[in-house]
């Protein structure tokens, strides 16, 4: 298998691909992350601290996402680690919600064609 | 539960993670988990509780997977640095690496016993192993060459010290011995001698040969490369056995599917030693394919070969003993030899290690 690919590493768990998901937009530090994904998954994953360091720890290694400095908007000259997808990580993403796009518009014209 | 309480209930339950994790991490998690209970808070104790109960459920699958991750990456990280080793072979190289063990097998595949037939095919398999030894050698001699480099030496210690140095020295070594010496120990004795003397005498030139290319500044990084891994000279010496193998059946009617097994178990060790990243896992490749290639040369000498022509050893008047047990105890001296000279590198590498090579590009 070449690790170079991006589908190489689909598909992903639900943990990733909502923290994936949740920085694709924005740099977002830890805390916002949290509260992001549980805004996206509507309340069904709920992260812990643990669970979030581990995926943001084994993120980074993977070269996912990486960590950057960025200042604190309520305290101006304080600067808050966050986090942001790199290229590999935007690829990873875009190439698993392809992937599920296709999952859904196979389920769609099979239901959709059966009750036709 | 008071905030407090539980804020420093987290901290204690933080050391549950390992070192590694907590310097790059601990603070920030404590951050994060302060927020979220400043916020959580406000919708009241039950909320406060499942934020507490969310921690405590994932707790210890996160404390197992962060001690996993850091287990796998001291594992890595000592297998790059302690052993030297410098990854796996690109597949190419990794064939033209085998291939070294591979031509001998073609040799023997066309070879015709009969010493009147000059065999066509080992002069292009000498100028191919010719060619990829000189190419490694511009190249600054990869592993992939190595094997090349090892016959090399081999071919060059066979033409120098067999055919110059022990016949030399065999005429009037033998000479001194009176018929009175000549018991089963004595002979055993000077066996073991002469099976070490051939191998010392080729390690002795690998050490030479390779101590003249560290003077050379173009070869200083193969030299540097070599401390760090002393197990490549003993990969060059494994590849020196390859001769050693083709010379004991030379000529041997029958010999072929010994000969061509037995290079082919040498080519297996070759290759697991390729893929190896641990020195242990190094060394137990080439004593493994060694020791396999040498019981099979055993038993295609020992026990289905009849009438045994030539010896690879000295030449004794009549003895109680028959010529295929003292070819036999002269192989397994040989392997014996071997085995030893395979260790000193890797000895050499525990005692005087180099320092970390990184390759350029």
């Amino acid at each position: 298998m070449n690790k170079a690919l991006p589908q190489s590493y689909l598909p992903l768990t639900e943990v990733t691909y909502f923290i994936l998901l949740s920085l694709a937009t924005q740099a977002r530090h830890g805390y916002a992350i949290m509260k992001e994904v549980r805004q996206l998954s509507t309340n069904r994953v709920v992260l812990s601290t643990g669970t979030l360091y581990g995926a943001l720890q084994r993120l980074q290694d993977q070269g996912w996402i990486e960590q950057v400095e960025a200042p604190e908007g309520n305290h101006p000259g304080r600067a808050r680690r966050v986090y942001r997808l790199t290229h590999l990580g935007q690829a990873v993403l875009a190439v698993e919600v392809e992937r599920l796009h296709s999952l859904v518009a196979a389920a769609h014209q099979t239901i959709l064609g059966a009750g036709a | 539960m008071r905030q407090e309480t539980i804020t420093r209930l987290y901290q204690c339950l933080l050391r549950l993670y390992p070192d590694s994790f907590r310097a790059r991490y601990a603070q920030e998690m404590q951050e994060v988990f302060a927020q979220e209970l400043a916020e959580v808070s406000e919708s009241g104790p039950p909320a406060l509780h499942a934020a507490c109960l969310n921690e405590l459920r994932d707790l210890p699958g996160a404390v197992l997977q962060a001690h996993c991750r850091e287990q796998l990456t001291r594992i890595s990280q000592k297998a790059s640095q302690q052993a030297g080793w410098e990854g796996p072979l690109p597949v190419k190289e990794l064939l033209a690496a085998l291939m070294a063990f591979a031509l001998p097998v073609v040799f023997i595949l066309f070879n015709s016993p009969s010493a009147a037939v000059f065999p066509v095919s080992l002069p292009a398999i000498l100028i191919l192993v010719g060619i990829l030894f000189l190419v490694g050698m511009i190249k600054g001699f990869p592993r992939w060459s190595l094997p090349y480099l090892g016959q090399a030496l081999s071919i060059a210690g066979y033409l120098v010290l067999f055919n110059g140095l022990v016949d030399l020295l065999k005429p009037s070594f033998v000479a001194q011995l009176s018929p009175g010496l000549w018991d089963a120990s004595t002979r055993m004795l000077l066996e073991t001698f002469w099976a070490g003397f051939i191998w010392l005498s080729l390690l002795v030139l690998t050490l030479l040969i390779l101590g003249f290319l560290a003077v050379l500044r173009r070869f200083r990084p193969f030299y540097q490369r070599i401390r760090q891994d002393w197990t490549l000279v003993s990969f060059i010496l494994y590849a020196e056995s390859v001769l050693a193998l083709i010379l004991f059946f030379d000529q041997q009617r029958g010999a072929k599917p010994y000969a061509i097994a037995s290079l082919l178990l040498l080519g297996s060790g070759a290759w697991m030693y390729l893929r190896s990243p641990y020195v242990w896992q190094r060394i137990l490749a080439l004593f493994s394919g060694l020791s396999l290639a040498m019981w099979v040369a055993f038993i295609g000498r020992w026990l289905v070969l009849p009438g045994l022509q030539g010896s690879i050893g000295l030449r004794w008047p009549e003895t109680d003993e028959s010529f295929a047990e003292l070819e036999t105890w002269r192989l397994a001296l040989q392997w014996g030899w071997i085995v030893v000279l395979l260790l000193v590198p890797a000895l050499l590498n525990r005692l005087h290690p180099g320092k970390r090579y990184r390759p350029s590009g």
